[in-house]
């Protein structure tokens, strides 16, 4: 991208002189708050959005000079709603864009078996459902084998994993980064999530206010952060290392007396992370520790609070 | 005489009728859907035009159907063809509103995939918006078909023939058994045209439903 700029309403700049060069097979994150403009940037690759001035290439081919429904067929799209066509089934979602690109049948079916089985579906199961049966996991999965079924060389994916819960989104990501490995594609990848941007990205940029205030790799951004705005970012991310990086026997406490007994169960090994992550998403502040020599003992938010030393 | 009687001996010309009626009806359905399917997915193409156009159509279905056909003469003159133009008229307001309802009902982000994966605005049309309208558009039409079976009685009046005739001549010789043969058989069209069109309905949902 050479100097973008995009203007919704003449005069304000949404975006303003956005600079961005991506490698062949790069896994490049864009990340800010809301309203950043990162998802509109993204949207400019794909010519949903019309930049007002400067020019997008795409190896080394201006895209105004490229037919925007042709270069769509060409780049994966996921997105966070995942929008799967409801009133097809998941064979005919993952197949739309090799039909729409005029593959024959055969091959089609060919590859539909091929990525749900690369995405962890059974295809004999799956292949004739409608997406109101999936899970919101299984959806995005789903989503996911949709943009490389006519696989493409770049694929943009805008907040994937973000309407779904704390488990699955883990889950995912895993699953993403395993597939990435083996499909070796260049992806354009936004989020507002720096725990996903750590996990995924080749280079991270870090955008607010429709400017780019740093872009660069995990470690050159982590020594040498520009200013407060990109400091701040990290510092969240500080929190969640920690809480990745210390088990749950860590934080252990012993139950009182006379306190709230828990009623969900955690094994000692697991990462804090997951305790918390569970602990949020039941809705409860304590969680019993399976598999200690000791009995009866918890993890609860304050103990975990302590123990980073938040 | 009884009922029975009066239909036994009337025979010919209730099934006549009956065959006009369903031919009135037909024609002024088949049209309706093409010309309000189609104002409704450019109304949904070209927003700015959505409000007065269904305020007319709106207007029009409040003209009384007696007064819409009778508007037609200077215009159109008399018969089959200025009463299935008025019909058509007055069924725009349920299937131009539904199939813009329909389409605008489709949820944003199925459809910025489906541009976002490189479908024409043809394709976004008709493999996606007009599918997922379809149980709206087809509520619509299953309304359009029922009031144009009871309103085309009023089709009579022009001398467009149909059902209408037996009505508004048992009224006018007073004659009960008159009146009942055009509307008994006008009720049953209307239910059965009804009943097709949720046959049709449940078909297809059931091939192409999420």
């Amino acid at each position: 991208m050479r100097s973008v700029c995009k203007e919704f309403v003449k005069g304000i700049r949404t975006l303003d002189d956005i600079c961005l060069h991506v490698a062949r097979h790069e896994f490049v994150v864009l990340i800010g708050t809301s309203g950043c403009g990162k998802t509109t940037t993204m949207k400019m690759i794909n010519k949903l959005v019309q930049p007002t001035s400067g020019e997008i290439l795409i190896d080394g081919t201006n895209i105004s000079q490229i037919n925007a429904i042709e270069l769509r067929r060409n780049i994966g799209y996921v997105i966070q709603e995942i929008g799967l066509l409801p009133h097809m089934t998941v064979a005919q979602n993952i197949a739309l864009v090799p039909e729409l690109k005029g593959w024959p049948v055969r091959k089609r079916e060919e590859r539909v078996e091929e990525l749900l089985s690369l995405i962890g579906l059974d295809p004999a199961l799956y292949k004739k459902k409608k997406p109101s049966q999936l899970s919101g996991g299984q959806k995005q999965r789903v989503g996911v084998a949709r943009a490389l079924a006519a696989d493409p060389e770049i694929i943009l994916m805008d907040e994937p994993f973000g309407a779904l819960d704390p488990i699955t989104r883990i889950q995912l990501q895993d699953e993403l980064v395993r597939l990435i490995r083996r499909v070796k594609k260049t992806i354009v990848f936004v989020t507002h999530d720096m725990e996903e941007a750590v996990k995924f990205a080749d280079k991270i940029v870090i955008m607010d206010a429709g400017r780019i205030v740093q872009a660069g790799s995990i470690q050159e951004i982590f020594k040498n952060p520009k200013n407060d705005f990109v400091r701040n970012f990290f510092r969240m991310h500080d929190v969640y290392n920690k809480l990745r990086a210390m088990k749950v026997e860590d934080a252990a406490v012993p139950v009182l007396f006379d306190g709230p007994r828990p009623q969900h169960g955690i094994d000692a090994g697991e990462p804090l992370s997951r305790a918390l992550g569970v602990m949020l998403e039941r809705g409860i502040n304590c969680l019993f520790v399976r598999g200690t020599s000791e009995e009866n003992l918890q993890v609860t938010f304050e103990s975990i609070y302590r123990i980073t030393g938040q | 005489m009884t009922f029975a009687e009066y239909v036994r001996e009337n025979r010919d010309t209730i099934v006549h009728l009956f065959v006009q009626h369903v031919n009135i009806t037909v024609k002024a359905v088949f049209f309706s859907i093409i010309v309000g399917v189609l104002i409704g997915v450019l109304i949904s193409k070209y927003e700015k035009l959505a409000w007065p156009v269904i305020n007319v159509a709106n207007v029009i279905y409040t003209i009384p159907s007696l007064a819409l056909f009778a508007l037609m003469i200077p215009i159109l003159g008399i018969g089959k063809f200025p009463a299935i133009v008025a019909l058509v008229l007055y069924n725009q307001i349920v299937l131009v509103r539904n199939t813009y309802v329909g389409i605008k009902g489709v949820e944003s982000a199925v459809l910025e995939s489906a541009v976002g994966m490189g479908m024409s605005p043809a394709q976004v049309l008709f493999r996606v918006q007009l599918p997922l309208a379809f149980p709206v558009i087809m509520a619509g039409i299953r309304t359009a078909a029922v009031i144009t079976v009871a309103t085309a009685t009023i089709a009579a009046t022009i001398g467009a023939g149909g059902l209408g005739l037996l009505i508004f001549g048992g009224i006018s010789s007073l004659s009960t058994f008159q009146i009942l043969a055009g509307a008994i058989p006008t009720m049953i069209l209307a239910n059965a045209a009804d009943w097709l069109l949720y046959g049709v309905e449940v078909l297809v949902q059931r091939k192409w439903g999420s």
